[in-house]
């Protein structure tokens, strides 16, 4: 069955803010896409293709012009106030900017705790263990949930927002350039321990990014959204390589090369890389 | 590069004062850029790269001080500046671009009183040769009607432009150094691969020397001579950017490639993918 099923999606806004003249500008046309129990599904995008605002339609932050969006196969928009209560459990979000996602005056423990506490009813010291065993899958100490937000560096950070999303064990993460900002080592780290997750826990990934590289890491289909529209899609990673839209070309042109140009073939064959990496 | 180099820095420290105490951030860094060379520093979050960058200037914030250490800007040694001469070389002697550019910029300001404001304050003052010298940079960075640009405020324009104009304003000053940091890491993969050409173009074009400050091993195959690595504020490996890829030394070195060729493995799996980064 389909986990989360957007149907047709449009949306607009209005340009300008308050004082500006009244033209609506269309940021999603008639966008389809579906999401798979245990699937990864990579949305790849520029910037401005409407990826963010998709990403909260898909969220049910955000109401649609039309079209609808299914999260196992009921309309969210329809729901009522306790079943919508209970998608959101199963529904959860990383986003790129960490530090803008967390109350800066809660420590990463309550940050962790809050879902937790919002779902399940637990003695404080079931919460505290709870809490420690999140923070260290993540890779952090059980000693960070004292810290407060400003005391981690942006990849500790993301990966509190990671523990707080894994909290309740949801069916579908979307991550929204979740690892876009962080350093190469941190990258990789955060996207192993996705990975682990998918792996151990059946989660499904709606993996949002601008960088391909990172999406055919984790994705095993791909979309690729150019001004609002589904442009290319590959149902396997293998095919990715048939979707021929010049915007994928152009993208795929830009991305930047594994090794310096005195290494490359004539061909600019990245394919020869140190025996050691292989 | 047989001349003097555009930026030589040699047993640079830096730390943090903590009451008495001195907590060490950098730790003895050297390193030269010539002209017309592009050197690589790269590291991980927190190594000390920015803050190597900021000291290069004079411009570390309250509570780090240099501590010891030495750094000539073409030949001249900054400590040896008198705090005017120091405001000149910022901006002519050597520019800066940051990562994210639209924290770089007046919000209330247009980009032409961006470049006033800038011009003016080297001595370059009278207005029409301000104007004329902006849209020269503005074209060459890539705005073919540059007239448009000088109107805009920076919120009107996407990250991939502030950063060309910021790289526009550089320009204009025809600074022979340019200290780029993590110039790239906020743009879309497009905007990157177009700024990045564009640097390449004042290296080749200007001789420019460009310290190019990176955590993506990417752009440092795209545009590096040479490499620096940094680790917890100390250079750990320095090479040729060919040495560095093919026979890195140092294991954080090797865990940097790893993780950085980590990200192309599906590359070579794909055929049709291959194919089409052959293009390139």
């Amino acid at each position: 069955m389909n986990l989360l099923e957007l149907r047709a999606i449009d949306k607009s806004y209005r340009r300008g803010g308050w004082f500006g003249n009244r033209d609506r500008v269309q940021v999603l046309k008639k966008v389809s896409l579906t999401l798979g129990e245990g699937a990864c599904l990579g949305l790849l995008g520029r910037s401005g293709s409407g990826k963010s605002t998709l990403s909260r339609i898909a969220l049910g932050l955000e109401p649609t012009d039309s079209g609808q969006v299914l999260f196992q196969g009921r309309e969210l928009a329809g729901l009522g106030r306790r079943e919508s209560a209970l998608a959101r459990r199963d529904l959860q979000v990383v986003f790129q900017n960490s530090l803008g996602s967390v109350n800066p005056r809660m420590t990463a423990g309550q940050v962790v705790a809050e879902p937790i506490r919002n779902f399940e009813s637990v003695t404080p010291s079931g919460l505290r263990s709870w809490v420690s065993r999140l923070l260290e899958m993540v890779g952090l100490k059980a000693s960070d949930a004292e810290k407060l937000p400003h005391q981690f560096s942006g990849g500790q950070l993301q990966r509190v927002c990671i523990a707080r999303a894994i909290a309740l064990k949801p069916k579908v993460i979307i991550l929204d350039e979740a690892v876009s900002s962080l350093d190469m080592i941190v990258q990789t780290r955060i996207l192993d321990l996705l990975a682990g997750l998918r792996h151990e826990l059946g989660t499904s990934y709606l993996f949002i990014s601008h960088d391909i590289r990172v999406i055919l890491r984790m994705a095993d289909s791909l979309a690729v959204l150019h001004e609002g529209e589904i442009v290319g899609y590959a149902e396997s990673i293998e095919r990715v390589g048939a979707i021929k839209h010049p915007v994928f070309t152009a993208l795929m042109k830009a991305v930047l090369p594994a090794l310096p140009s005195g290494m490359r073939d004539r061909n600019g064959d990245c394919t020869d890389l140190p025996p050691c990496f292989v | 590069m047989t001349c003097t180099p555009v930026l030589t820095v040699k047993d640079l420290h830096i730390a943090l004062e903590k009451g008495e105490a001195l907590d060490p951030l950098v730790k003895g860094v050297s390193f030269a850029v010539g002209k017309g060379e592009v050197l690589g520093l790269i590291g991980q979050s927190g190594c000390g790269k920015s803050i190597t960058c900021l000291s290069l200037l004079n411009l570390l914030p309250a509570g780090l001080r240099r501590t010891r250490g030495e750094v000539w800007l073409n030949g001249t040694s900054i400590s040896q500046l008198t705090a005017a001469d120091l405001r000149s070389h910022r901006g002519r002697g050597a520019a800066m671009i940051l990562q994210n550019p639209m924290s770089c910029f007046d919000p209330i300001a247009t980009i032409r009183s961006h470049f006033i404001e800038t011009l003016s304050s080297h001595g370059l003052g009278d207005s029409d040769r301000v104007m004329r010298q902006a849209e020269e940079s503005l074209t060459e960075v890539g705005f073919p009607n540059p007239h448009e640009i000088l109107g805009l405020y920076p919120f009107q324009m996407s990250g991939g432009m502030l950063q060309r104009v910021m790289i526009a304003l550089a320009l204009s000053l025809r600074a022979p150094l340019l200290i780029a940091d993590e110039p790239t890491t906020d743009l879309d993969v497009m905007s990157q691969a177009r700024v990045l050409d564009l640097l390449r173009t004042l290296r080749d074009r200007h001789e420019m020397g460009i310290l190019l400050v990176t955590h993506d091993l990417g752009v440092v195959a795209r545009l590096a001579d040479a490499v620096a690595v940094m680790e917890e504020g100390e250079i750990v490996e320095t090479g040729s950017v060919t040495q560095i890829f093919s026979e890195p030394l140092h294991p954080f070195t090797k865990m940097l490639l790893k993780a950085h060729f980590g990200l192309y493995g599906v590359f070579a799996d794909i055929p049709d993918l291959r194919e089409g980064a052959r293009q390139r």
